[in-house]
C-alpha cells in the first residue's frame, strides 16, 4: 500500500464529547519525550532521552532512558532507566545490571533496558482508578538483557530477554531469564530446528546474537477476577509477556518462574483457533480490574512477519513463517480464549483484504484502555496514534510529526494518555474541537479544487457502477 | 590390633588410606562392607552417629582405632589423624565431593607448625588418584602458597564470609589486605581457582543467623579494597546442608537473596555474579 509523501501530521481529528481526554506522552523521533494536550500544543519537552516507552507518573515526572548502546555491540539496549521530574532533574537511575566493556567505549554500568518497565503501584504503568505507580519508592520491573549461549535454542550467541526486580536502592531482588523456559513454550520440532539455524540473528560485535523471542512488553497482571474466582494462574503478582519473535503471549507464576498460561506459538487449532494467527504481537497487557474490560488481554497483532516455523514460500528458512499485511487490536477473554472486542481493518471501514493494509504496522505499536472504554492505539511504524470508542469511532487521531536522521521514519514507539491531574504543573488546557476533513476536497495550496472541471461529457449505454466489489482477489465477504 | 579400616569394592579412597599405612608399616585390619557385612554391619550399627551419610550414600573408607576409642570417615580426615592426631581436625575434615574429587580442605584453619603435615596429607591424597580441593579464607596465604606450588592441589577455593566484622564475629582476625592480596593473586593464577563470599551460618548473641546484604557489601569492599580490581571474577555462594558447616539449626538458605547479594558485591566487584548451582 503506497503512502502520498505530502500528510498532515499533528492532531488531526479531535471530539471533547466523545475522548478521554488528557496529556498525551510519546517519543519523538531523535527529540526527545513529547507531552502534549489533546491539540497537539507540546506542553513540555524532555530533550535528548530515549524512552522505549516513555511513561509519565503522577506529579508529572517521566520514566524514561537517557540513550542506547552503539548498536555494532547490542540490539536495542538501553543505558539506564530513570526517574526525571518536570524540570528534566534525574530523581532515581537504574543501571546496574550489567558492567559493559565494549571496545573503544568507555566502560559503564548498563541497564540493557528495552521495551517496557513497571513500577510498584500499578500494574501496567498507564492511568487506572486506584493504582498509582509510586515514585517515592517501591520496586521496579524491568525488562533487560542478557548474553547467553544455550544448545537447546542454537549454538550461536543470544541475546536472551531477562527481567530484573529492582527495589529503591537499586538491588536486584528478583530475575527472571527467558532461556531457561524454553522447555515451557511449546515448540515443535519444525520450529525448533528453523530457530537452532537462525534464531533470529543480529550482527553485533565482537560476535552476532540471536535476538530468539524479543520481548516486547512485560507487566504484572495486577488485581483480577479470575484470580478472586480461584485460577491461581492469574495471580496479580504473575507477569504477563510476549515474543514478537514466537508469536506468543504468556505469563510467569513469580513465584516458581514457571510459565503457567500461554496463547501462542500456534493458532492453527484449539482454542486459539478462534483467535486466528497472532504474529509479531506487541504490548499484550491484562487490563487494569479498574477500567472497563478490566481481566481481558489487550494487544496490538501487528501481522508483519514472525514465528519460526516449516520452511513456506513467504519464509523459505522458516524463520518469520507466520505472514500478514494488516494489524489487529484485540481483546481477548483469557479463560475462554474469546475476542471480546477487536479493531480491524473491518472495524477501520476498510474492504478487505484489499485495503487491509491501511492499518497496518508491522512492528512497535501498542494500546491503553481508557476510563470511559475508549482505546488509545499507536500503530507505530507509521507513527500514527488514535483514540477510537467501543464502537470503532475515531475520535481523536494523531500524526508524529519528527522524521529521524539516523532511522528515517516518523514512528513511534508507543504512546500514553495520562488524567490531567497527573501533570499539575499545567492548568487544564482548552480543549478545542477538531472535526475531520474531508480528504477528498482537502487540497495543498496551488491544486485544483475538488471537482474543476473544465468539461465532462456521458457516454451512452454505460452500465450504472455499483452492483459488484468483485476484484481480483475475493473479499473477505465474498470468501465467507 | 587397634586399627580397623572399613572398605568398599574398587575404592581409590580407601586404597589411598591404605598405601599410606602401608608405607609407615602400620598394622591394620582391612573389613571389605560386601565380603564382611556382619562384620561391618555391627560397626555401622555401633557407630551410626559419627558416620555421616550424604546423597550418594556413605563415603568410605571407614576407620576405627579401638584403642583411641577414634571413629573417622574418609580418607582426608583419616590420613590428617594418622599423620598430625588431632592437630588436623578443623583443617581436614568431611568431604563433600565424590568421583575423583576431595575436599573439606581448609588451610587458613590449620594450626603454626602443622604446615608440613598438612603438606603431607595433600601429597598422599594426590598421589592416591584424587583431585584435590583446597579451600582458604584468605589468612595463612604463605601455606597456600606452599600447597599451590607443591603440584598436589587441583582447585584452590577462597570463601569470603565477610567483611573485617564478620571474621571477629567468627572468632577470627581478618587477612591483612596484603595477605588477602596475595591469596587473591594465587587462586586467581591457579587453574580452576574460585574466588567467593560464601553465607556460611554467623553468630549472633545466642542465636545465628544468615548474613544480610551489607556483610556481602563489606566483602566486596575488603576485597576489593586488597586487589584494587574492580573486574575481579567473584561468585555468590552459600553454605548447604551438604558441606561439613555446622547449620546450627538455621532454615536453608533463602535463594531468593542471592541476586541482592550480588547486587550489593557488584558496588565494588563489578563481574560479580551468582554461583551456578546456587541459583
Amino acid at each position: 500500500m503506497g503512502h502520498p509523501s505530502v500528510f498532515p501530521s499533528g492532531v488531526t481529528i479531535y471530539n471533547p464529547d466523545k475522548c478521554w481526554s488528557g496529556f498525551t506522552i510519546y517519543q519523538a523521533q531523535e527529540v526527545g519525550a513529547v507531552l502534549m494536550d489533546m491539540n497537539g500544543r507540546e506542553v513540555n519537552v524532555w530533550k535528548g532521552v530515549l524512552g522505549m516507552p516513555n511513561k509519565i507518573f503522577p506529579g508529572g515526572i517521566l520514566m524514561t532512558s537517557r540513550g542506547r548502546r552503539p548498536g555494532k555491540f547490542g540490539i536495542q539496549d538501553g543505558l539506564d532507566l530513570v526517574q526525571v521530574d518536570w524540570e528534566g532533574n534525574v530523581t532515581w537511575c537504574f543501571d546496574k545490571v550489567e558492567y559493559i566493556e565494549d571496545a573503544g567505549e568507555e566502560p559503564r554500568w548498563m541497564a540493557r533496558y528495552h521495551h517496557d518497565f513497571q513500577r510498584e503501584g500499578n500494574p501496567v504503568g498507564y492511568y487506572a482508578p486506584g493504582m498509582e505507580p509510586r515514585t517515592d519508592g517501591g520496586n521496579t520491573l524491568v525488562l533487560s538483557h542478557r548474553n547467553v549461549r544455550n544448545p537447546k535454542i542454537s549454538d550461536k550467541q543470544l541475546i536472551d530477554d531477562l527481567i530484573v526486580e529492582a527495589d529503591w536502592d537499586g538491588d536486584i531482588v528478583w530475575e527472571w531469564l527467558c532461556s531457561d523456559h524454553f522447555d515451557e513454550f511449546g515448540f515443535n520440532e519444525g520450529s525448533k530446528n528453523a530457530m537452532a539455524r537462525n534464531p533470529n540473528y543480529r550482527p553485533a560485535s565482537p560476535e552476532g546474537m540471536g535476538d530468539w523471542m524479543h520481548i516486547n512488553s512485560m507487566s504484572r497482571l495486577g488485581p483480577n477476577k479470575w484470580f478472586d474466582a480461584g485460577d491461581t494462574r492469574f495471580n496479580p503478582e504473575n507477569l504477563i509477556c510476549d515474543g514478537r519473535e514466537t508469536n506468543i503471549i504468556f505469563i510467569i507464576e513469580k513465584s516458581t518462574g514457571k510459565v503457567v498460561w500461554k496463547l501462542g506459538p500456534y493458532y492453527n487449532e484449539g482454542a486459539a483457533k478462534q483467535i486466528g494467527w497472532i504474529i509479531g504481537q506487541h504490548h499484550a497487557h491484562m487490563i487494569p480490574a479498574t477500567l472497563p474490560g478490566g481481566g481481558n488481554i489487550l494487544v496490538f497483532d501487528n501481522g508483519g512477519w514472525g514465528g519460526y516455523d516449516l520452511p513456506n514460500p513467504g519464509a523459505p528458512t522458516g524463520v518469520k513463517a507466520a505472514l500478514r499485511d494488516y494489524s489487529r487490536v484485540l481483546e481477548i477473554d483469557p479463560v475462554s480464549m474469546k475476542i471480546v472486542w477487536q479493531y480491524t481493518p473491518k472495524e477501520a471501514g476498510f474492504l478487505e483484504p484489499m485495503d487491509s493494509s491501511r492499518f497496518y504496522s508491522p512492528f512497535i505499536s501498542g494500546a491503553q484502555r481508557l476510563p470511559n472504554g475508549n482505546t488509545l492505539i499507536t500503530e507505530g511504524s507509521n507513527g500514527r496514534v488514535i483514540e477510537v470508542t467501543p464502537e470503532h469511532e475515531i475520535v481523536w487521531e494523531f500524526i508524529a510529526p519528527y522524521w529521524g536522521k539516523h532511522v528515517p521514519m516518523n514512528m513511534t514507539y508507543r504512546a500514553y494518555r495520562v488524567p490531567y491531574e497527573w501533570v499539575p504543573q499545567v492548568a487544564k488546557p482548552e480543549e478545542k474541537p477538531i472535526a475531520r476533513v474531508d480528504w477528498r476536497s482537502f487540497r495543498v495550496p496551488g491544486a485544483a479544487a475538488l471537482g474543476d472541471r473544465d468539461k465532462e461529457v456521458t457516454v451512452p449505454g454505460c452500465a450504472p457502477y455499483g452492483g459488484s466489489n468483485a476484484l481480483c482477489i475475493a473479499s473477505v465477504d465474498e470468501q465467507n | 590390633m587397634s586399627l580397623i579400616i572399613y572398605t568398599a569394592p574398587n575404592c581409590i579412597r580407601c586404597r589411598t588410606v591404605k598405601a599410606y599405612m602401608n608405607d609407615k608399616g602400620l598394622e591394620y585390619t582391612s573389613v571389605d562392607f560386601k565380603e564382611n557385612a556382619q562384620e561391618f554391619n555391627t560397626f555401622y550399627r555401633a557407630n551410626r552417629k559419627a558416620i555421616y551419610r550424604g546423597a550418594e550414600g556413605v563415603e568410605f573408607p571407614l576407620f576405627e582405632d579401638t584403642e583411641a576409642k577414634v571413629v573417622l570417615q574418609g580418607s582426608g580426615v583419616i590420613l590428617a589423624w594418622l599423620i598430625a592426631g588431632k592437630e588436623l581436625d578443623t583443617t581436614v575434615v568431611r568431604s563433600d565431593m565424590w568421583h575423583g574429587w576431595i575436599s573439606g580442605i581448609y588451610s587458613s584453619n590449620c594450626p603454626d607448625g602443622q604446615e608440613d603435615h598438612l603438606l603431607e596429607v595433600i601429597s598422599w591424597l594426590n598421589k592416591g588418584g584424587l583431585q584435590v580441593i583446597v579451600q582458604s579464607d584468605g589468612r595463612k596465604a604463605d601455606l597456600l602458597e606452599k600447597l599451590l606450588a607443591s603440584g598436589d592441589v587441583s582447585k584452590a577455593v577462597l570463601n569470603i564470609p565477610g567483611g573485617p566484622a564478620t571474621y571477629e564475629r567468627l572468632g577470627l582476625t581478618a587477612p591483612s589486605a596484603e595477605e588477602l592480596k596475595k591469596s587473591i593473586d594465587l587462586v586467581r593464577a591457579s587453574a580452576q581457582g574460585v574466588i567467593r563470599f560464601q553465607a556460611i551460618p554467623l553468630p549472633d548473641g545466642d542465636a545465628w543467623r544468615w548474613p544480610v546484604r551489607d556483610e556481602v557489601l563489606d566483602a566486596a569492599r575488603m576485597v576489593y579494597e586488597a586487589c584494587q580490581d574492580h573486574a575481579l571474577p567473584f561468585l555468590i555462594s552459600a553454605a548447604t546442608a551438604d558441606l561439613p558447616i555446622d547449620m546450627h539449626g538455621l532454615a536453608a538458605f533463602d535463594s531468593q537473596l542471592m541476586v541482592k547479594f550480588r547486587s550489593a558485591a557488584r558496588q565494588f566487584l563489578f563481574k560479580a555474579d551468582i554461583e551456578s548451582n546456587q541459583n
